[in-house]
């Protein structure tokens, strides 16, 4: 095993054997859709008439609408912790005092925390797509394409997400500063900054309506109040959100490379 | 101990300075670690040992002068400069999730390939392979800093940098440390620790290096430390009295003191030997019990330094 592999493998120990952080992405992923179909369940047994089911198509867009709160969160928490917690534990110094490339060092906890928020975020749709075929209750059911696409725009923000916070809080060195930055950003940030006008189609270039553009039903026309829309092809949308990780991702390998330990 | 002073040193610094904003932590240090032995690096609290730690292991960048660490310049050749070196700085620090084990495995991660096979000797080497698989953070201090040295021995280091390693630790913690450390040297290792305990320095090393106020001061084996320009002999008598009055006769003594302990210091002609101290008197009658060349505690040498440049900053 090459020397990458095994720092990547050590990381992804570190990350995994974090008993609470593995617990809170569970529970706002796997556990965030397995309550929300328990509870659409039980409004559609107790009502019908005004409920619809839990599964099908539409039950598919709802997940998508919980994923983007819950998914986002947990692939914020885990990256914003695979980035800070050499710094927070004191463990950065042992690790540059063994002559390892500190950017090495840093790139190792990127597939880590990946390997970490993937899975999770994988078995969570695996759960959901379950429940669309199981609680489809004869409702349409989404096709073959939407359910891939579906799969491909959450990991695409899951990976985002990841790096961004991984990203961060490397560069600040703090995991609670990583997490309410981009909390704030994608709760209140980015959505106050789409509705300016004055930006034009430069708000292409914000993460959120990037990942927005990708949403399996969206076209290039992105509607951002009921007055205003700015036109982002998908290509372009990948191409904002591959920015915005390499943005992040490198600010924090090049701090880790340049502070002192 | 001379044929390792004069093989290449370990660890070399030429005008090493580091500043902080406008405060310089060290101004000019020229230090030189010999292969094959302890060195203590002896400094008050703030005297700028761990910064010079730091600038060693290429943690920090220097200001202004120069580090060699194992024959290779320091931080151009970073990684061939620590594959043989261990270091644990300030107190030593691990994730308190993981087990002493797993924390081990990553930092032997970034080692070469046979340091995971070390994992369990280390740490049988530490004794710790019964608390291995239990949680740091239920660890006391003493076994984190044992921890720490089994992490430096992970890649079986020629030279280990223990940055006050005996904080925490209680009187027998202190004496296997101090036991582990000579075996280290014994097996042709060069130890590096830093501390402000004189009294463990003096029974753990072999070379003092003393820094004050950032400035390297003296660097020496203790021997030559402890050891007075003047000719003094130390005497232990049964009449202390008598012994002054034979003294005070004799043209060759030119000063008679004592120390706390009441054994007298006194201070002969360069020409003079203290056999013929001891003839004289016993001759007198006086008799001797103690006869030994006088060396300063490394206590007084340090005080004696430190005071002094002190003094020549308040005159300047």
């Amino acid at each position: 095993m090459n020397r990458l592999a095994a720092m990547i493998n050590a990381e992804f120990l570190v990350l995994r054997t974090r008993r609470g952080l593995m617990a809170l992405t569970a529970v706002l992923t796997v556990g965030g859709i397995v309550l929300a179909n328990l509870v659409l369940s039980l409004y559609h047994l107790s009502n019908a008439g005004q409920y619809g089911p839990a599964g099908g198509a539409h039950g598919l867009a709802n997940a998508t609408t919980l994923f983007e709160v819950t998914g986002s969160l947990a692939a914020i928490l885990v990256g914003a912790t695979a980035g800070a917690q050499q710094f927070e534990s004191g463990v950065f110094r042992s690790l540059v005092a063994t002559g390892r490339s500190r950017f090495a060092i840093a790139l190792s906890r990127i597939p880590a925390a990946l390997m970490v928020i993937l899975p999770m975020l994988l078995v969570a749709y695996g759960v959901e797509i379950g429940a669309v075929y199981l609680f489809a209750g004869g409702t349409a059911l989404p096709s073959t394409t939407t359910v891939l696409v579906e799969l491909g725009w959450i990991m695409a923000v899951g990976v985002l997400d990841c790096c961004l916070a991984l990203g961060i809080a490397a560069l600040t060195g703090t995991r609670a500063g990583a997490v309410g930055l981009l909390v704030a950003w994608e709760v209140a940030g980015s959505r106050l900054i789409e509705r300016f006008s004055a930006f034009g189609s430069w708000r292409g270039l914000i993460s959120t309506v990037a990942t927005d553009r990708l949403l399996p039903n969206a076209t290039d026309t992105i509607q951002l109040t009921r007055a205003d829309s700015i036109t982002l092809s998908v290509g372009a949308a990948l191409a904002v959100v591959a920015a915005w990780i390499l943005v992040a991702s490198t600010l924090g390998v090049w701090r880790t490379v340049t502070r002192d330990a | 101990m001379e044929t390792a002073m004069q093989r290449p040193p370990v660890a070399r610094t030429l005008g090493l300075t580091k500043s902080f904003a406008a405060r310089e932590a060290i101004t000019g240090v020229d230090l030189s670690i010999p292969p094959g032995v302890a060195f203590g690096l002896l400094g008050p609290n703030g005297a700028g040992k761990t910064t010079l730690i730091r600038c060693l292991l290429g943690l920090l960048r220097p200001t202004s002068g120069s580090v060699e660490l194992m024959g290779h310049c320091m931080p151009q050749e970073n990684a061939a400069a620590l594959a043989r070196v261990g270091a644990v700085v300030e107190e030593p620090r691990f994730y308190d999730h993981l087990s002493g084990r797993d924390n081990l495995r990553v930092v032997a991660a970034l080692l070469d390939e046979s340091a995971p096979q070390r994992i369990p000797s280390v740490l049988e080497r530490v004794g710790l392979t019964d608390r291995a698989l239990d949680r740091v953070g239920s660890y006391s201090l003493g076994m984190k800093q044992r921890l720490g040295i089994a992490r430096c021995l992970l890649n079986d280091p020629l030279l280990l940098v223990l940055d006050e390693p005996m904080n925490g630790l209680d009187p027998a913690g202190i004496q296997e440390f101090r036991i582990l450390v000579r075996r280290l040297v014994g097996e042709g290792r060069s130890v590096l620790i830093s501390s402000h305990l004189l009294d463990e320095i003096e029974k753990t090393c072999d070379v003092v290096g003393i820094i004050d106020r950032g400035r390297l001061v003296r660097q020496s084996t203790l021997r030559e430390l402890r050891h007075t320009s003047q000719n003094q002999v130390r005497v232990g008598c049964d009449d202390a009295a008598a012994a002054r009055k034979v003294m005070q006769q004799l043209s060759w003594v030119s000063a008679i003191g004592a120390d706390d302990s009441g054994q007298l210091i006194v201070t002969l002609a360069a020409d003079a030997t203290a056999a013929s101290l001891n003839r004289a008197l016993v001759s007198a009658g006086v008799g001797v019990s103690l006869l030994q060349a006088a060396e300063v505690t490394l206590e007084e040498r340090f005080l004696d330094l430190t005071t002094r440049l002190q003094s020549s900053e308040v005159r300047a």
